[in-house]
C-alpha cells in the first residue's frame, strides 16, 4: 500500500536521515540548504551496534532524535525526504520503503548491489510519484563549466567526452604485503577499521569496486554532458593497489570505453590510486572534443595552495574554494519538488548508471565490449 | 669523433651540435649532395619519401641509419634495409622521435628507478588539426596515433593481449577529421587507453600523458604546461615546449649507440610488435570486437 507524497506546508522540508552510517556527508550536504532540515535520524533495530553508534553521532550533532524504527520515524516526525546512506547492500531496501511511504528520496551511491533491486526501486519510485536523487558531483564548478561551454555551442556538436577520476587515497596495506600463512582481509572489518581516518569506501557485507563505488561520479558527468545513454562498453579492471582489493576479488582500478547514442564515444579512467599518487586528492579532469572545439577542465577547480612548515603528510596542500555542489544538489531536488521536475539524476537514470557498470565488469570478465540492458 | 648528417634545417642541427659530445651533426636539405666519405651516420627526421629511398643506398655504402618516426615503411622494406645493413655492418634503426621528449626520458629514468611501481594504467590523449594528420605510417591511422601506441607499448614494456578501438559516428557526419578510442589492456590487469582526435580547428595540438603505477604516478599534460597572455578579452594559454632537447637526446642516443656499438636491431623487432597493435586497432575498428593478441 502506498502514502499520499508529503508536501510541506511552509516551503520547509522535514528529512529524516535513514542509517547514515557509511559516511554522513549526504545528510549534511543536504543540509546546507536552508529549505531542508533534518528532525530524525532512523535505522532498523536490528543493524550492529557499531551502526547505532554512528546514527546516534550525527543525531547528536544535529540535536535529534534517533529512532530504532524507520517506518515509525516516517511515519511520526511529518517528514517529507528520506535520506538513505546505509551499507550499499540496504540502499534500495530503505529507499523503496521510504518511497513506498510517501517520501521523496536522497540517495548515497552506489544505486544497490543488484540489478532485481534496482528494478524494484525504480517501480516504486514511478509508482509512488515520488521525486528521487542520486547524490552525485555534477554540481561541481568544473562540471558546471564544462556543462555551460557545451550548452553555449563552444565546442560544436560533440564528438568525444573523456572523465579522469583518480583518488588519490590509500585502502590499507599494498597489494602483495600478506605474509604467506596470513588470513585475507576481510572487507567490513577494514571498512570499519578505516572509518576513523576517513579513508573508508563501501562500507557493508559485500565487497565493492571502484567501477562500483566511485562510477558513478564520471558516469553522472556523462551523462549530464552528453544527454544520451551508453549503448555499449569495453572495459579493463584490476585490483593493482591494496591488498583488501584483491583479497576481496574486487577493482581499484579500472578504465571504460563508452559508446553513446547518437555517435559519441566517451572514456572513463577510474582509479583509488593510493596517497602517494598526487599531492592533492587526485587528478579529476574532463577532457572533450566537439565539431568547433575541445575543453580540457580540471574538476578541481577554482582552489587555492597552502603550504608551510610542519604541514601534516595527509592535508591537502590544494584546497577546493567556492564549491556549491551541494546547496546545487539540493536546490535541484526542491526544484524538482517543487514544480514536479526529474532531478539531476533520478532512479531511471541511475538504474542505467548501475547497469553500465554491471555491463563494464562483464566486459573485464570477458574481454569483449558488452551491450548495457 | 663519429659525424652525424640530419635531414633538414642546417641552423637547427646545428644547435644540436653545439650540445652533443662525441660526435658532431650537420643538417642538409639534400644527403645527395654530400661527399659519403664526410659522414659516417645519417639521421632521417620524419623522411620524405624521396629521402626514405635513399636508406638503402646510404646501408650500403656503410652508414649507419637511424630513422625517427613517424616513417612510411612496410615490413618487407623493414627486412630488406636490415639484411643490407648487416651485410655492410652497420646499424640500422627506426624508433619514435616522442620516446626522446625530455618528459618522456625522465618518465622513463623513474620507471626504471622503480619509483613508480608496478605500471598499472597509461591514459594519453592526443588532438590535433585534420591538417596535421599525414598518416605517414602504412595503416590508415594517423601516424601520431601509431606513436601513441608505440609509447604505450614502450612504457608498459610489455605487449598488449588485447586491443579495442571505436570511433565517434555522427548523423551526417562530414569534414571535422577522426576523433579515435583506443583500449589495450595487457597480460594480468595492466591497461591503456589512448584518446586520439583530428578535429581540432587551426591551431595548436593538444597532448596529455599520464601513468598510474602501484606506488606513485607521473602527469605530463598541456593543461599544466600553459603560460597566459592577456591581450585584452580572455587570455590566451601559449605551450611551455620541450625545445631542441628532443633533438640533442635523439642525436647523443644515436652518437653512443655507434660509439660503443650497442645493438639497435631490438627497435626493429619493436616496431614489428607496433605494426600487429596497430592492424589490431584498425581489425576492431572495422569488426566493432575485441581483437585478441594472445599468442601472436
Amino acid at each position: 500500500m502506498t502514502h499520499s507524497i508529503a508536501k510541506p506546508a511552509d516551503g520547509l522540508f522535514r528529512c529524516a536521515a535513514l542509517s547514515a552510517i557509511k559516511h554522513d556527508y549526504v545528510a549534511r550536504g543536504v543540509m546546507s540548504h536552508p529549505r531542508f532540515q533534518l528532525v530524525v535520524v532512523a535505522d532498523d533495530p536490528q543493524v550492529p551496534d557499531w551502526a547505532h553508534e554512528r546514527n546516534q553521532q550525527l543525531a547528536d550533532d544535529f540535536r535529534v532524535p534517533y529512532v530504532r524504527d524507520v517506518e515509525r520515524a516516517l511515519r511520526e516526525f511529518d517528514v517529507q525526504v528520506a535520506i538513505v546512506s546505509s551499507a550499499a547492500e540496504r540502499h534500495c531496501d530503505l529507499s523503496i520503503r521510504a518511497a513506498l511511504a510517501g517520501k521523496h528520496v536522497i540517495q548515497d551511491k552506489p544505486l544497490t548491489t543488484r540489478s532485481s533491486e534496482a528494478d524494484r526501486l525504480v517501480a516504486a519510485i514511478e509508482q509512488s510519484g515520488v521525486k528521487f536523487l542520486m547524490w552525485n558531483r555534477n554540481f561541481l564548478p568544473g562540471v558546471l563549466e564544462a556543462s555551460q561551454r557545451i550548452a553555449a555551442g563552444e565546442v560544436g556538436r560533440l564528438l568525444s567526452v573523456h572523465v579522469d577520476f583518480y583518488f588519490a587515497k590509500d585502502a590499507g596495506p599494498t597489494k602483495g604485503s600478506r605474509r604467506p600463512g596470513y588470513p585475507p582481509i576481510d572487507w567490513l572489518t577494514f571498512q570499519l577499521a578505516a572509518h576513523t581516518d576517513g579513508s573508508d569506501g563501501a562500507v557493508g557485507h559485500e565487497a565493492i569496486g571502484e567501477l562500483s563505488n566511485e562510477g558513478i561520479y564520471p558516469l553522472g558527468y556523462l551523462q549530464m554532458l552528453v544527454g544520451t545513454r551508453v549503448q555499449r562498453i569495453f572495459a579493463r579492471a584490476a585490483s593493482h593497489f591494496h591488498q583488501v582489493n584483491a583479497d576481496n576479488q574486487v577493482e581499484d582500478l579500472g578504465s571504460m570505453t563508452l559508446e553513446m547514442e547518437g555517435g559519441v564515444i566517451a572514456s572513463i579512467a577510474i582509479g583509488r590510486n593510493g596517497a602517494s599518487s598526487h599531492p592533492n586528492g587526485g587528478e579529476m579532469k574532463l577532457q572533450i572534443v566537439g565539431t568547433a572545439g575541445a575543453l580540457v577542465v580540471s574538476e578541481g577547480r577554482p582552489d587555492i595552495g597552502f603550504y608551510y612548515r610542519d604541514q601534516p603528510a595527509r592535508e591537502p596542500r590544494q584546497r577546493r574554494v567556492a564549491g556549491e555542489n551541494d546547496f546545487l544538489l539540493a536546490e535541484n531536488f526542491a526544484q524538482a519538488i517543487d514544480q514536479d521536475c526529474d532531478t539531476i539524476l533520478d532512479a531511471r537514470a541511475s538504474r542505467h548508471i548501475f547497469a553500465t557498470v554491471t555491463a563494464a565488469l562483464k566486459s573485464s570478465q570477458t574481454g569483449q565490449p558488452v551491450d548495457v540492458e | 669523433m663519429i659525424r652525424l648528417v640530419a635531414n633538414g634545417d642546417e641552423s637547427r642541427w646545428q644547435a644540436v651540435s653545439a650540445r652533443v659530445r662525441g660526435g658532431s651533426i650537420r643538417g642538409t636539405p639534400d644527403l645527395d649532395q654530400l661527399p659519403s666519405d664526410s659522414y659516417d651516420a645519417v639521421l632521417l627526421n620524419n623522411p620524405t619519401p624521396r629521402e626514405t629511398e635513399s636508406i638503402g643506398q646510404s646501408l650500403a655504402q656503410g652508414k649507419h641509419v637511424l630513422i625517427a618516426s613517424p616513417v612510411e615503411l612496410s615490413p618487407a622494406g623493414l627486412e630488406s634495409f636490415t639484411s643490407t645493413a648487416k651485410r655492410a655492418g652497420v646499424q640500422f634503426a627506426v624508433v619514435n622521435f616522442d620516446r626522446y621528449l625530455p618528459s618522456r626520458q625522465l618518465l622513463r629514468q623513474q620507471l626504471d628507478a622503480g619509483k613508480l611501481g608496478r605500471v598499472g594504467l597509461i591514459r594519453m590523449y592526443r588532438w590535433e588539426t585534420d591538417q596535421a594528420n599525414s598518416s605517414a605510417h602504412q595503416s590508415t591511422l594517423s601516424a601520431r596515433l601509431v606513436l601513441d601506441l608505440d609509447l604505450a607499448l614502450w612504457i608498459m614494456g610489455l605487449a598488449p593481449h588485447v586491443v579495442f578501438a571505436t570511433e565517434a559516428r555522427l548523423p551526417q557526419d562530414t569534414g571535422h577529421g577522426r576523433t579515435i578510442q583506443v583500449h589495450l589492456g595487457f597480460p594480468n590487469g595492466p591497461m591503456a587507453m589512448i584518446a586520439y582526435s583530428s578535429a581540432l580547428p587551426a591551431g595548436d595540438d593538444y597532448r596529455s600523458l599520464s601513468v598510474v603505477g602501484s606506488s606513485g604516478a607521473a602527469y605530463s599534460d598541456d593543461h599544466q604546461n600553459m603560460q597566459l597572455i592577456y591581450r585584452g578579452d580572455r587570455p590566451q594559454a601559449v605551450r611551455a615546449e620541450e625545445g631542441i632537447r628532443q633533438l640533442v637526446n635523439l642525436t647523443q642516443d644515436f652518437i653512443e649507440a655507434i660509439q660503443t656499438q650497442r645493438d639497435l636491431s631490438p627497435s626493429l623487432t619493436e616496431w614489428s610488435r607496433l605494426n600487429k597493435v596497430t592492424h589490431a586497432v584498425e581489425e576492431s575498428l572495422a569488426s566493432r570486437r575485441a581483437i585478441s593478441l594472445e599468442g601472436s
